[in-house]
């Protein structure tokens, strides 16, 4: 119980402390449309900072480790592919989907905007390019987000409910 | 009505998924500040810290305080209730809850009233060019000495909501 009771604060607490921050770039992100170049880099570099130093650390380190640690200390790796555990396994899948969507797709394409701003080219048809295919990808992560933790804490189809099993 | 909704396991889960969602969106955006706020002060130009500032307003006036004070609010009285945790409320087993609420309001009334009035002064004043006077100073050391007390407290909230000290419940279990 001691165990599990810290898994669970550290995931969860690391799901608000890591996931949480990057809702703040559905601020950030229209508000750095409307500005001018200057005022672009600071936001966009606010937004990278914010991405390295708090949602990368706690996406790639804490809750996959945490996770991995709570699915064997509730002895969910036992029969870890059936039915009660679909919620989970579809979780973990959308979990790696953002993970590619946005450490080789959304990544490297705010690191050639951050690029093109320093260089004086925020008006170019290449940023702007850029800057609308950022416009699409930013709610797609918001819906996949809302998705897994509407599927850890439902649980569907676990016969558990909301509760731990 | 009441009898149906006490207990009820669909409202719960619903309850739970908006309270965890809310904490998350809701309170998950104020870590950010202590990325942003810092860069403040290090920014070349007066239009860059301004934008900052009017970031970080815009985060606490359009995500964080609507979202704590209404789905948070309103899903933690509903959960209290579905739970039955209204009775022996101020009970021991209690004092977690008792003790996350209190936080919970110690820090919104520091947020609404000290924290984002000072943070909106700041930005008017350097809009208005007063970004060197020692009004504008008193302002910044108002919001650089609270940023770190308001982490606290959202870390202190987060660790009673979880981990119920003393409900003898545990983490997320059945009661």
């Amino acid at each position: 119980m001691v165990y599990f009771t810290i898994l669970i604060v550290l995931h969860i607490g690391g799901a608000i402390i890591g996931i949480g921050p990057s809702f703040a770039l559905g601020v950030l992100g229209p508000m750095a449309d409307k500005a001018d170049d200057a005022t672009k880099l600071t936001l966009l570099r606010a937004m990278t900072a914010i991405n390295s130093r708090l949602v990368t650390p706690v996406a790639l380190v804490t809750q996959p480790v945490t996770g991995v640690l709570l699915i064997f200390e509730r002895k969910f790796n036992h029969d870890f592919f059936s039915g009660r555990h679909v919620w989970l396994i579809v979780a973990i899948l959308i979990y790696i989907v953002i993970l590619i969507m946005a450490y080789l797709v959304s990544g490297p394409r705010v690191r050639r905007m951050t690029a093109l701003l320093e260089a004086g080219e925020g008006q170019g048809a290449e940023f702007k390019g850029l800057e609308a295919a950022s416009k699409v990808l930013g709610p797609i992560f918001g819906v996949l987000t809302v998705a897994i933790v509407i599927l850890m804490i439902w649980k569907p189809g676990s016969g558990c409910g909301a509760f731990i099993c | 009505m009441v009898a149906a909704f006490v207990g009820n396991q669909t409202w719960f889960t619903v309850l739970l998924v908006t309270h965890v969602f809310g904490a998350i969106m809701g309170l998950g955006p104020t870590f950010a500040f202590a990325i942003i706020g810092p860069a403040i002060g290090k920014q070349e130009s007066p239009q860059a810290s301004l934008a900052l500032m009017e970031i970080m307003e815009k985060i606490e006036k359009g995500i964080v305080l609507p979202i704590l004070l209404i789905f948070q609010l309103g899903s933690g009285i509903l959960l209290i209730f579905n739970r039955g945790l209204n009775v022996g409320f101020f009970t021991s087993h209690r004092a977690w809850l008792l003790a996350g609420i209190g936080v919970y309001l110690a820090a919104m009334v520091i947020s609404m009233f000290i924290d984002v009035p000072a943070m909106g002064r700041l930005i008017h004043m350097a809009k208005g060019g007063q970004a060197g006077t020692p009004e504008f100073a008193k302002n910044v050391k108002i919001t650089q000495s609270l940023g770190p007390v308001l982490t606290v407290m959202a870390l202190a909230i987060m660790l009673l909501m979880i981990w119920k000290p003393g409900s003898g419940c545990g983490a997320l279990l059945r009661c």
